[in-house]
């Protein structure tokens, strides 16, 4: 549906839900998209800090983070490394492709990081894609490996503020849609102390809420759309709880690597 | 290989079909357009041999740049043999998709996805609409 050319989404804001809760509701989503669903932004946060492995990642390597080993775990369908998520404003964007192969995939990246970094700007924080800042790679680990931690890679789209990574994004794509979901640290989590966030590296104190209105106002002029905001439908509810118990409440998921 | 050749599934896969003891068997494996589009290939996971397979169903999976992508089976049949030096070695989809890259080699239960699939010139027609 379109509306004066823009196309028509829906906005969710949920309340916080553990780790395989918000992990399923996106995957119900994406599958809801790819199979004709409108464009859907959803903004929520966590119930209790949890670690999200990326999806090729080995469980066991969470050993190389010990501060976050009381964290609960899921794993995600997405790729990229683990984030521990806590203070966060994490948000997920599926929307129809054409073709996973095609270019038009990997500018969903750029678009909602020029929202987000747009949606800091109006609260007085400014923040750079990483390929545009001065600030250096962190060290990896020895033998030129990928850091275990999200936070601690860097990808040229990561928005970086005072030298820091704040915010990042990783996809899943299907025959005819792509699932992009990101992180936004707003603060440091004790169980990942080595990982500012916006409050440490600005003034800022920003809430959850207030954020997650400005990035979609910006997704909204990025993306050509309207949002209407609409709770998760019964349907797509009814298939997260299935995934949950099939996928990501499930060893054979959770621990497959 | 050669890539003019081969047959072409929208989803990027590459089919070659021979002869093999008096069955078909299709080799099937992922065209240099869609490894250079997917651009940095990280992680590669593949099926075991045995599994059957059906035509647009997912048999593996990549990623790229933090992208998570599935494979789709171009045929239906079982999957009688596996590149399984692929994932240790992606670099080889790049530098030679359509020999060393190949990916699966599936028994052909029938002929009947073939018709579906696409010649390298429509194929190549695919790819400039979509670069």
């Amino acid at each position: 549906m379109t509306q004066g050319g823009r196309i028509e989404g829906r906005l969710i804001v949920d309340s916080p839900a553990p780790g395989d809760w918000n992990m399923a509701v996106d995957q119900a989503l994406l599958e809801e998209v790819d199979g004709g669903g409108p464009a859907t932004l959803r903004f929520y946060a966590w119930d209790e800090p949890t670690l999200s492995l990326g999806y090729f990642q080995r469980a066991e390597a969470r050993s190389e983070h010990r501060e976050s080993g009381s964290a609960a775990l899921v794993r995600r369908a997405t790729g990229g490394g683990a984030i521990l998520h806590d203070v966060e404003l994490t948000y997920s964007l599926c929307v129809p492709i054409r073709d996973r192969a095609s270019a038009e995939v990997r500018t969903v990246y750029d678009s909602m990081h020029r929202s987000i970094t747009a949606a800091l700007a109006d609260f007085g924080v400014r923040v750079q894609r990483f390929a545009d800042s001065a600030a250096p790679l962190p060290e990896g680990p020895p033998g030129g490996a990928e850091p275990f931690l999200c936070f601690q890679r860097r990808t040229d789209e990561d928005l970086i503020l005072a030298g820091y990574k704040i915010a990042g994004s990783a996809q899943r794509r299907a025959a005819a849609a792509v699932l992009q979901h990101g992180s936004v640290l707003l603060s440091a989590s004790r169980l990942a102390p080595q990982l500012p966030g916006i409050r440490q590296l600005s003034s800022a104190n920003l809430a959850f809420d207030a954020l997650a209105s400005r990035i979609a106002h910006h997704a909204g002029q990025e993306l050509s759309a309207v949002w209407n905001a609409l709770p998760l439908s019964a349907r797509a509810r009814d298939r997260a709880a299935e995934i949950v118990a099939e996928r990501f409440a499930a060893d054979s998921w959770n621990l497959r690597r | 290989m050669k890539p003019e050749e081969l047959l072409y599934a929208e989803s990027h896969e590459w089919v070659h079909v021979a002869e093999e003891e008096g069955q078909k068997v299709a080799t099937v494996g992922i065209s240099a357009f869609a490894v250079e589009q997917l651009n940095d290939l990280v992680y590669m996971d593949l099926p075991e041999a045995g599994k059957k397979v059906s035509s647009g169903e997912e048999f593996g999976e990549v990623e790229s740049v933090k992208a998570v992508s599935p494979l789709y089976s171009p045929v239906d049949g079982e999957i009688v043999a596996v590149n399984s030096e692929l994932p240790d070695h992606l670099e080889r989809l790049g530098e030679d998709p359509y020999g060393s890259g190949w990916v699966i080699k599936v028994r052909l239960d029938d002929d009947a996805a073939l018709g579906k699939l696409m010649d390298h010139a429509a194929y190549q027609k695919q790819c400039a609409a979509e670069g």
